[in-house]
C-alpha cells in the first residue's frame, strides 16, 4: 500500500498543466517526420466510412433512399464494355460516333446532364465529328449538359469538324457545345488509393472560371443557381494540388443488386460493425453508385427487366446527371477506394459528385488545403486541452478517495502479495516455461489475445475480491466510477469536438481515432512525462525564487 | 456413412451453389424470335432515335422522330433486317431526310410482334361518330364491329 505520492496541481496548476499536455498531445498527434501521421490519418478516416459510411448523419447522400423518393439529384455510371461496343459493331478505341449512339440513347430518358469520362484526343475524322457535334446540338437543345473529359482546354479542337451543319442550318462548333472538365486524379501517396478529389487544373494566377474546373466540381456548380460563385468558394485560392476528401458508403446502390454477381450485401448494424466485423475496413463487391452498363441500355436482350415501357430506366436516368465511362480488360482505367480494390475509373467523378450534394457544396477538406491551416490546429489545441483537464481533474479526483497514493488500475499491495507467494512456490521451471508457452500461444493465435485480455481481466478482479479488505474494496470501486464518469465526459468532449469539426469546419474524420485513442490510453502515456517536467519547472522556480531573496 | 455425408453436404450447400451465379438478366432476342414488325414505342412519347449506315461503314446518329413521323396511321412497320438483336432496320429512308438510306432504330425504344402472333385474331372496336373507328392500336387484323 505504500508508494510514491505525487503531486496533485489544483486550481490553475490543472490549468497550466493540462495546457502543456494537449500541447504535448497536439504535437504527438501530428508528429511525422517521415509523413507516418497520414497513415494514421488514412486510417481513421478510412474506419470511420467503413463502419459509418451508410449512416445519414455522417454521409446524407439521397441514393441509399428508395427510388421515387428522392430529393437530391442523383448520380448514375454509365459503363461501356466490350460487350456494349460488340452490339453496335465496334471495337477499342472506343470510335466516335459510337459516343454518338450513345448519346442519342440517352437523350431519350432526359437526364440533366452527361459527362463523357473517354479522352477524345485523337483528331476524328470530319463525318464523325460532325456526327458527335449534331448530337451534342441536339442534346443543347433539350437543355441536357455535355461534359467532355480532357487534358487541355485546347484537346476540344480535335473534334472540329468544318462545314458541319445543324438542321437550321448553323455551324456547329466542339467549344460551344461540348464543356471541357479535368479528370485528373489524385492519389495518396502512402498506399496509392484515391480519397481526395481535385478541385481543378487551376495554375496560381487564374481565377477558377478561366481554369478547367474538374468533372464533378463543373456539374454541380453548372446546377446550382449561382455557378461563379460556386466554383470560387470550392476552388478559389487554394493550392494547385489542393482536393477534397470523398465521403464514401459501403453499401451498394440498391439498382446494382440487379446485375452484380457477388452478393450486394448491405452492410451490418453500425455496432454490429465495431464489435464483430474486426477493425479493418473490408472490401466492398458493389459500387455505391448506381450503375447501368452500356449493353443493357442497348439491348433488352441484357437486361429485359426495365418494364414493359422502360419505367425503370426512366426512373434511373430521368433528371439525373450521368457519367458514362470505360470498363474495359487492359485500358488500366482503375481507381482503388478505401472501400473497393478496383473500380472503374469513372466512378471517382461520380462519387466526388455526390458528395458535393450530400454535403451541400461544402465537402470536407483537410487542414493542409485550408487558407488558414493554423486556426484548425488551435481547435485541435482547444479540444485537447478540454481532454487533459478532464484527464487530470480524474487523477485529482480518484488520488483524494484511494489510499497512500495506491492507484487503482494496478494490483493492489495485497493482490501483489499474493502473486508473490505464488510464484514463490512454483518451481522456477515451470513457471517460466508456462510463461513462455502462453507467449508462444497468444503470438500464433490472435483469438487467444482476446480470451487472454479477458481472463486476465476476471482473473485480476476475482483475486482482489479474495484479498482485498471491505474498506480497500469500496474505495477501489469508488475509484472506477470517477473513473467511468470521466471516460464518459472525455468521450461526449470527442463526440462533440468531432460533430463540431465534422458539420461546420469541414473536417475529414481523420483524427477521430487519434483523439479517442488519446482520450482513453494517450494521455497516460504522456502524462508521466508531463509530471516531471511540470515538477523539473516548478523546481527551478523555486530555486531561483529563493536565489533572488538569498 | 461417408458418402452418405458427402451426399448431405451436397444437398445442404446446393440452393447456395445455384443462385451464386446466375445470369442476372434473360432476356429475349427480338431477332431470334422472328419478330418482324414494330407496333409502337416504349419513350414515354419521346422522340425516337434513329441511326443510319450499316455493319460495314458503322452506325451513325441520323435524327429522333415521334412515332408519328414514322407512322402516320399507327400501323405496325415492318422489320427489314436486324443488328446483332438489338438494332431493326425498317424501310423508311426518308424520316431524316435524304440520304441517309434505311433507317435503324434501337429495339429497346419499340415494341415488336411477329405476325403470326395476330393470325386468327380479330379486334373488337367501335364505329365513332366522326366516321372513324375506334380499336387497339397497331393491330392489323380484321377489325369486328360488335353485333349489338
Amino acid at each position: 500500500m505504500e508508494g510514491p505520492v505525487h503531486p496533485r496541481p489544483a486550481g490553475r496548476g490543472v490549468v497550466i498543466e493540462s495546457l502543456l499536455l494537449a500541447a504535448v498531445a497536439l504535437v504527438v498527434l501530428n508528429f511525422h517526420p517521415f509523413g507516418a501521421a497520414h497513415l494514421r490519418r488514412h486510417f481513421s478516416q478510412d474506419l470511420v466510412y467503413a463502419w459509418l459510411g451508410d449512416a445519414h448523419w455522417l454521409y446524407p447522400r439521397s441514393s441509399s433512399a428508395a427510388l421515387g423518393a428522392r430529393q437530391q439529384p442523383r448520380a448514375v455510371v454509365v459503363l461501356v464494355d466490350d460487350t456494349a461496343l460488340a452490339l453496335r459493331g465496334a471495337r477499342w478505341p472506343v470510335p466516335i460516333v459510337f459516343h454518338a449512339e450513345m448519346l442519342a440513347e440517352l437523350e431519350v430518358l432526359r437526364p440533366r446532364a452527361v459527362m463523357l469520362d473517354f479522352l477524345l484526343i485523337d483528331r476524328a475524322a470530319p463525318e464523325d465529328a460532325c456526327a458527335l457535334l449534331k448530337t451534342a446540338d441536339r442534346l443543347r437543345g433539350d437543355g441536357i449538359a455535355l461534359y467532355l473529359a480532357v487534358a487541355r482546354r485546347e484537346d476540344l479542337s480535335s473534334l472540329e469538324a468544318p462545314h458541319c451543319l445543324n438542321d437550321a442550318g448553323q455551324p456547329l462548333y466542339p467549344d460551344r457545345l461540348l464543356i471541357p472538365v479535368s479528370v485528373r486524379r489524385q492519389y495518396d501517396d502512402a498506399d496509392f488509393v484515391s480519397r481526395r478529389y481535385p478541385f481543378g487544373d487551376i495554375n496560381d494566377n487564374q481565377a477558377p472560371s478561366a481554369g478547367l474546373l474538374s468533372a464533378a466540381v463543373r456539374m454541380y456548380c453548372d446546377a446550382t443557381a449561382a455557378r461563379n460563385r460556386c466554383a470560387a468558394e470550392l476552388a478559389g485560392g487554394r493550392l494547385p494540388d489542393a482536393g477534397f476528401e470523398l465521403a464514401w458508403s459501403p453499401a451498394a446502390d440498391p439498382f446494382n443488386v440487379r446485375w452484380s454477381r457477388t452478393r450486394c450485401k448491405q452492410p451490418p448494424a453500425q455496432t454490429r460493425a465495431i464489435l464483430g466485423s474486426g477493425v479493418l475496413p473490408r472490401d466492398s463487391a458493389c459500387p455505391p453508385i448506381a450503375t447501368l452498363f452500356a449493353s443493357a441500355l442497348l439491348s433488352p436482350a441484357e437486361d429485359s427487366g426495365f418494364g414493359p415501357r422502360n419505367e425503370q430506366l426512366f426512373d434511373l436516368l430521368e433528371n439525373s446527371f450521368v457519367f458514362v465511362g470505360g470498363d474495359f480488360r487492359g485500358s488500366g482505367d482503375l481507381i482503388t477506394t478505401p472501400m473497393h480494390t478496383q473500380l472503374p475509373g469513372v466512378y471517382y467523378h461520380a462519387a466526388a459528385f455526390e458528395n458535393l450534394v450530400a454535403f451541400d457544396g461544402k465537402p470536407k477538406i483537410r487542414e493542409d488545403y485550408r487558407s488558414f491551416k493554423v486556426g484548425i490546429y488551435w481547435y485541435d489545441l482547444l479540444v485537447l486541452w478540454a481532454l487533459a483537464g478532464i484527464f487530470l481533474l480524474r487523477e485529482r479526483w480518484i488520488a483524494t478517495v484511494t489510499l497512500h497514493g495506491d492507484e487503482f488500475f494496478t494490483p493492489s499491495a495485497s493482490a501483489r502479495a499474493w502473486l508473490a507467494k505464488l510464484i514463490a512456490h512454483t518451481p522456477a521451471v515451470l513457471s517460466l516455461t508456462g510463461l513462455v508457452m502462453v507467449a508462444l500461444m497468444l503470438a500464433t493465435y490472435p483469438l487467444l489475445q482476446v480470451m487472454g485480455i479477458v481472463v486476465a481481466v476476471v482473473s485480476w478482479l476475482l483475486l482482489e475480491m479474495l484479498v482485498l479488505s471491505r474498506l480497500e474494496l469500496k474505495v477501489r470501486l469508488r475509484a472506477v466510477a470517477i473513473y467511468s464518469a470521466a471516460l464518459g465526459l472525455s468521450l461526449a468532449v470527442v463526440a462533440f469536438a468531432v460533430w463540431f469539426g465534422y458539420r461546420w469546419l469541414r473536417l475529414p474524420p481523420g483524427d477521430w481515432v487519434g483523439y479517442l485513442s488519446f482520450a482513453i490510453v494517450g494521455f497516460f502515456v504522456a502524462h508521466g512525462a508531463i509530471v516531471d517536467f511540470g515538477r523539473h519547472v516548478g523546481s527551478l522556480r523555486a530555486a531561483s525564487h529563493s536565489g533572488g531573496r538569498g | 456413412m461417408k458418402s452418405f455425408a458427402i451426399v448431405a453436404t451436397i444437398l445442404v450447400l446446393a440452393p447456395y451453389g445455384l443462385s451464386a451465379d446466375q445470369p442476372s438478366t434473360a432476356g429475349r432476342d427480338v431477332c431470334a424470335a422472328t419478330h418482324d414488325r414494330i407496333v409502337g414505342s416504349r419513350t414515354k412519347d419521346r422522340p425516337l432515335p434513329l441511326m443510319s449506315g450499316d455493319e460495314a461503314h458503322g452506325f451513325r446518329p441520323a435524327c429522333s422522330v415521334p412515332w408519328n413521323i414514322l407512322s402516320p396511321h399507327d400501323e405496325p412497320i415492318p422489320i427489314v433486317a436486324c443488328f446483332r438483336g438489338n438494332l431493326l432496320q425498317i424501310e423508311n429512308d426518308k424520316a431524316c431526310g435524304g440520304g441517309t438510306g434505311r433507317l435503324w432504330i434501337s429495339v429497346r425504344w419499340v415494341v415488336t410482334r411477329a405476325a403470326s402472333e395476330d393470325s386468327g385474331k380479330v379486334v373488337v372496336c367501335q364505329h365513332l361518330d366522326t366516321a372513324s373507328y375506334a380499336g387497339t392500336r397497331g393491330l392489323t387484323p380484321p377489325c369486328v364491329t360488335p353485333s349489338h
